[in-house]
């Protein structure tokens, strides 16, 4: 028997760093994702969506993500839809379901079981006190058991209400521990039973969200007992981060030219975020609204940023009489500033010299 | 370099004056207002062009020093340089653009572009500001102070950035970007980031107050869809009984009827029973009763014709008596009246016809009259048996054979008629004779008539009664009458009426009785209808069942039913409204979800823009003190140059005053350094002037320019104008001086 675990798809996420046309794309995209996971679902004969919480970013739901989850349940009655909420998740999604479709199968703050043959889906919504909860938690070792939580798993006492002591679900019977909240994905060992796995967001949204996006497809052996996962990646688009050492290149052209050797090969459909790194000159000026503008057409979305530090040639000013050589002598005394700093005084300096913006 | 020579055109009050310059001093002695200052203007306007942008028409130099006399407004100016001579002509327009410039090398005639349109900086390596801030040195302002070219030309630096050049803009352009990024002004950005942190933080910790209400009214919520439902199940609990109930009281209203059916049954049967209690036999059916009420109608009808055919008993009486007396036949009768009439006929013509046979006039008379009579008498027999008509008729004929007697004459044949007649009478009375012994009349004569008549009538009567009697007997249905008498009488026994006072009051009776009985069944029969509709009703068991008392009182209950709806209603206004508040909740608290971001972001905005006011402060700071140390290295000089010339003035070493980095004099006196604005003019002027020239001396270290005096002294007193003048002397061994004064006093010391 086949599952979908995934989580954190946040539907009707603000996105700012987008355009505000790019946020509605985005969104939409989004849902279609969460819809095409369905299809996909349908298509492989899966028998169970394993929603591990946050399938909704904010505590209004929009109507248009409202329908797409709606229709995508009501659609595909022979698919069980385990929608466990996860602390962005409110209540008016289900407010608005009347009533909810017999096969969107929900949790409540105490353990909720539903049973899928000989697998057992046990989950609790996160209200705070994971622990009090964890240690009611009794699972019949004869079953294949999948328990679904919403949390970040810490081995410690929780000291926030989305920590998990992933040392109280330990000798739980636990064959499979479907997380969520964490947007990155992750699998590990929970016991000699089991093992805790979080799939990630099922579509980046940001680029603190960058690579590879998707579900985790559980093969469940009811037979043999066993549970095998898989990740799949799906998502419509990916989030990409490219760094580029300028060091040494001289001019926006020469900068422009080395990112584009970078990203050489990179899927167009991508957001892309360019990061230069390195060292520049000090009389260096690089427009970053410019390096977007000339990758704009290639990729979905681009952002530049500037992490470069300028490079400060000291021995160079030695000497030098000029009131940039005095200033830059002047910035060097300054045994209290760091090397960092002190590039962006001179920087600054030099800039406002040149009569230029200093930014 | 020196000035050669210049020629105005057109400059102030100037117009068409040339003057020529010698090395060394220049003394130029002119009466207040005869243009010494105008002069001195003009050789800076040469070289540096006007300074333009203010509107006051004094301060703007184009039109102040705009000829008012008109004409060609400019002049030229002849400049030695580098061993080289120049000529420099300009003419001035209303506006920059309007403006003649042309600069030419004197040997070769042709135009020099290495000075550009402003030959005072080349000339001098100073802009104008620092022109006037050295080499022109006009009454009144006397004050030194430096300027970034002073600065520059002083640190001797040739460097192509111009750094110092520009440090006052960026300097300016620092403090500029500073104050706009300030964290103390209301207007600089980060104060205002601030602010922005602040209500942000402010709206954010409002979510954590959102949040409960949230979840207070996610309780409220609950709670109000929970009182709706309770609502909605006792609306619909209430509306299911009201269906009950209406069945129910249906049902009791049924039973009602029922029961009101049972009793009316009960009450026809009973008026049933009377009415047909009124029958003694099995009441007739209609038909058999419309056959009585016929056969009634017909005896009634037989009795009548019974009564008009029947002979009365009077009637019978009489014809029994006339029977009795065996009356002759009415045509017996009525030939003895015939033979009467022919009797009295042949009377009458026998006696007429006796006169004639005896024939008189009277007799002649006699005869119609007694016709007259007999026909009188006949009339009137006729008239009272047979009617009035045969009595007329009667009349008639007797008046025409009374009129024929009178007119007929007699004659022969009378007589034989005569005797004919008699005979004829003989026979008749004969037979007449036999009549009357038969018929037992007695009468003779004119009586025998009348009586034969009355026989007639009599038996007329007779035949009349007789026919009477044989119709009655022979048409009238007696048969018929016994039959339906009988029959009637039957009927009338049969159903006891018969006790009634007639048949009519019977059949009446019982018509009435049979239509009552009628009635009765109808009745009973539409009461047993109606009750055997209810009782053949599907739900009769419940409606025998039903319980009279069980009425439910149904205005109550659509009472209440109103009241829970309304109740309902306002549930569902609650719930409505509660959705519609958690949904704005769930609105805000998702903006302040989205403030939180931008709070998180505006933060780090905040920190990078610190870090970044902090560097930008730093970099104020340093390149401030950059400058600074860069100036100081002049500072000695100048300060050895100031000295210098101070004493040359002032014939006293200056140690009290000292140079600071700017290039500002002060002075310490009383223990304290002070600034030169709290000295008196003429001191300030003093050293101004004597500060002036350590930096034109500090700058020009090579070719020397010509320095103008345009009248410094005027602040001076006695011994140090003396100590001034003596100082242009000395000056002039070195520079050439154009000192412009209005004081001949001065002009004569300078020349001595």
């Amino acid at each position: 028997m086949k599952l979908i675990h995934c989580a954190d798809l946040h539907m009707d996420s603000r996105m700012k760093f987008l355009p505000p046309k790019k946020v509605k794309e985005r969104n939409a995209e989004l849902r279609n994702t969460f819809t095409r996971t369905v299809s996909y679902a349908a298509e492989n004969d899966v028998k169970g969506i394993i929603i591990a919480g946050d399938l909704f970013d904010t505590k209004s739901v929009s109507q248009a993500s409202r329908d797409v989850v709606t229709s995508a349940v009501a659609d595909h009655p022979d698919i069980e839809f385990y929608y466990l909420r996860g602390n962005h998740d409110a209540d008016s999604f289900l407010a608005g379901l009347s009533p909810a479709p017999p096969n969107l199968r929900l949790f409540g703050n105490n353990w909720t079981e539903y049973e899928l043959g000989r697998t057992v889906i046990t989950g609790a919504e996160m209200t705070g006190g994971h622990s009090r909860l964890c240690r009611t938690l009794s699972l019949d070792p004869d079953r294949i058991n999948i328990v679904v939580l919403h949390g970040q798993t810490v081995e410690s006492a929780p000291k926030n209400p989305e920590d998990i002591d992933i040392r109280e679900l330990r000798g739980r019977n636990i064959d499979y521990l479907a997380l969520g909240h964490v947007h990155s994905r992750r699998e590990e060992r929970l016991d000699g039973r089991g093992r805790w796995c979080c799939p990630g967001c099922l579509e980046g949204r940001g680029f603190d969200e960058a690579g590879e996006k998707g579900f985790v497809l559980l093969d469940i052996d009811e037979t043999a007992g066993t549970v095998n996962s898989e990740f799949v990646p799906f998502a419509r688009r990916e989030l990409k981060e490219l760094e580029v050492d300028i060091t040494g290149l001289a001019g926006q052209a020469a900068v422009t030219a080395a990112v584009r050797s970078a990203a050489c090969g990179l899927n167009p459909d991508s957001l892309l975020r360019i990061i230069l790194t390195g060292e520049t000159g000090l009389e260096d000026e690089l427009d970053m609204t410019q390096l977007e503008k000339d990758f704009e057409d290639g990729f979905y979305f681009v952002r530049a940023d500037d992490r470069s530090r300028p490079a400060v040639d000291y021995a160079g000013y030695e000497n030098d009489l000029s009131l940039k050589g005095e200033f830059v002598r002047t910035v060097k005394a300054r045994a209290d500033l760091s090397d960092g700093d002190k590039a962006a005084i001179i920087r600054y300096g030099f800039k406002a010299l040149a009569g230029a913006e200093v930014v | 370099m020196r000035l050669i020579s210049c020629h105005i055109e057109n400059f102030g009050i100037l117009s068409g004056k040339d003057f020529e310059f010698e090395p060394g001093l220049n003394l130029i002695c002119l009466p207040n207002g005869s243009g010494k200052s105008t002069l001195a203007a003009f050789v800076r306007v040469m070289l540096y062009g006007f300074e333009e942008g203010a509107r006051d028409d004094f301060k703007n130099e184009r039109r102040r020093y705009c000829p008012w006399q008109g004409g060609v407004y400019g002049g030229s100016l002849k400049f030695e340089t580098g061993g080289e001579t120049y000529v420099l002509e300009r003419t001035f327009g209303a506006t920059a653009k309007k403006d003649g410039f042309s600069l030419r090398d004197e040997k070769t005639n042709l135009e020099y572009g290495g000075f550009s349109s402003v030959p005072g900086e080349v000339l001098f390596g100073l802009d104008s500001a620092s022109f006037k801030r050295t080499v022109f040195i006009s009454q009144s302002d006397c004050e030194a102070y430096s300027t970034d070219r002073i600065n520059s030309r002083l640190g001797n630096m040739t460097d192509m950035s111009g750094d110092m050049d520009s440090f006052e803009r960026a300097d300016g352009a620092l403090a500029d970007l500073l104050n706009k990024m300030s964290p103390t002004r209301k207007t600089g950005s980060l104060y205002r980031l601030k602010d922005e942190i602040g209500d942000l933080e402010r709206t954010v910790r409002e979510g954590a107050a959102l949040d409960d209400e949230l979840e207070t009214g996610k309780a409220k919520l609950l709670e109000a869809e929970e009182t709706r439902d309770q609502l909605e199940r006792r609306q619909k609990s209430l509306r299911e009984f009201q269906d009950r109930a209406g069945k129910v009281n249906a049902l009791i209203d049924i039973r009602k009827s029922y029961d009101e059916a049972c009793a009316e049954y009960s009450g026809r049967k009973a008026d049933f029973d009377k009415a047909r209690g009124l029958f003694r036999a099995e009441p007739p059916e209609e038909p058999e009763l419309k056959r009585a009420e016929n056969n009634f109608s017909r005896i009634n009808e037989l009795k009548l014709r019974a009564a008009e055919m029947k002979p009365t008993p009077d009637e019978t009486a009489e014809l029994n008596e006339l029977e009795k007396r065996r009356l002759p036949e009415l045509e017996e009768i009525d030939q003895k009246i015939s033979l009467c009439g022919r009797r009295s006929q042949l009377v009458s013509r026998i006696k007429a016809a006796e006169p004639q046979m005896n024939r008189t006039g009277a007799h002649r008379l006699a005869l119609p009259a007694v016709i007259a009579g007999i026909t009188a008498i006949l009339s009137v027999a006729a008239f009272l048996i047979l009617g009035a008509a045969a009595g007329a008729i009667c009349a008639a004929i007797g008046a025409v054979i009374a009129a024929a007697c009178l007119l007929v004459p007699k004659d022969r044949d009378a007589e034989s008629q005569y005797k004919a007649d008699k005979s004829e009478l003989e026979e008749i009375d004969r037979e007449l004779g036999d009549f009357i012994k038969k018929a037992g009349l007695g009468s003779e004569g004119e009586e025998l008539t009348g009586a034969l008549y009355k026989l007639k009538s009599e038996a007329e009567r007779l035949y009349t009664l007789k026919e009477k009697r044989r119709r009655f007997e022979e048409e009238f249905p007696m048969g018929e009458l016994s039959e339906t008498e009988s029959e009637l009488n039957g009927f009338l026994v049969k159903h006891g009426i018969d006790g009634c006072g007639s048949a009519d009051e019977g059949l009446r009776v019982l018509r009435q009785n049979l239509s009552g009985l009628d009635n009765s069944r109808r009745e009973l029969e539409r009461a047993a209808q109606k009750k055997d509709a209810l009782e053949g009703r599907e739900d009769f068991a419940e409606i025998l069942a039903a319980d009279p008392n069980g009425r439910v009182d149904m205005e109550g209950l659509i009472a209440e039913i109103r009241e829970v709806s309304e109740e309902l209603k306002n549930a569902d206004s609650a719930v409505e409204n509660l959705k519609r508040k958690q949904d704005g909740l769930r609105q805000k608290r998702d903006e302040i979800d989205g403030e939180e971001e931008e709070l998180n972001e505006k933060k780090a905005l905040l920190a990078r823009e610190k870090k970044r006011y902090e560097l930008l402060g730093e970099t104020r700071s340093m390149l401030g003190k950059a400058r600074e140390n860069l100036t100081s290295r002049y500072m000695e000089p100048l300060l050895k140059g100031f000295r210098k010339y101070y004493s040359m003035m002032n014939g006293q070493d200056p140690e009290a005053y000292d140079i600071d980095a700017g290039i500002s004099l002060g002075i310490h006196e009383a223990g304290e350094r002070r600034e030169l604005r709290f000295l008196s003019q003429g001191r300030r002027d003093l050293a101004g002037i004597c500060l002036r020239m350590a930096m034109v001396e500090a700058i020009y270290q090579g070719e020397k320019p010509f320095v103008i005096f345009d009248d410094p002294f005027t602040n001076l007193d006695e011994v140090r104008t003396e100590g001034g003048l003596d100082f242009l002397k000395k000056l002039s061994r070195e520079y050439q001086i154009l000192y412009f004064t209005c004081h001949s006093g001065r002009a004569e010391l300078v020349e001595t």
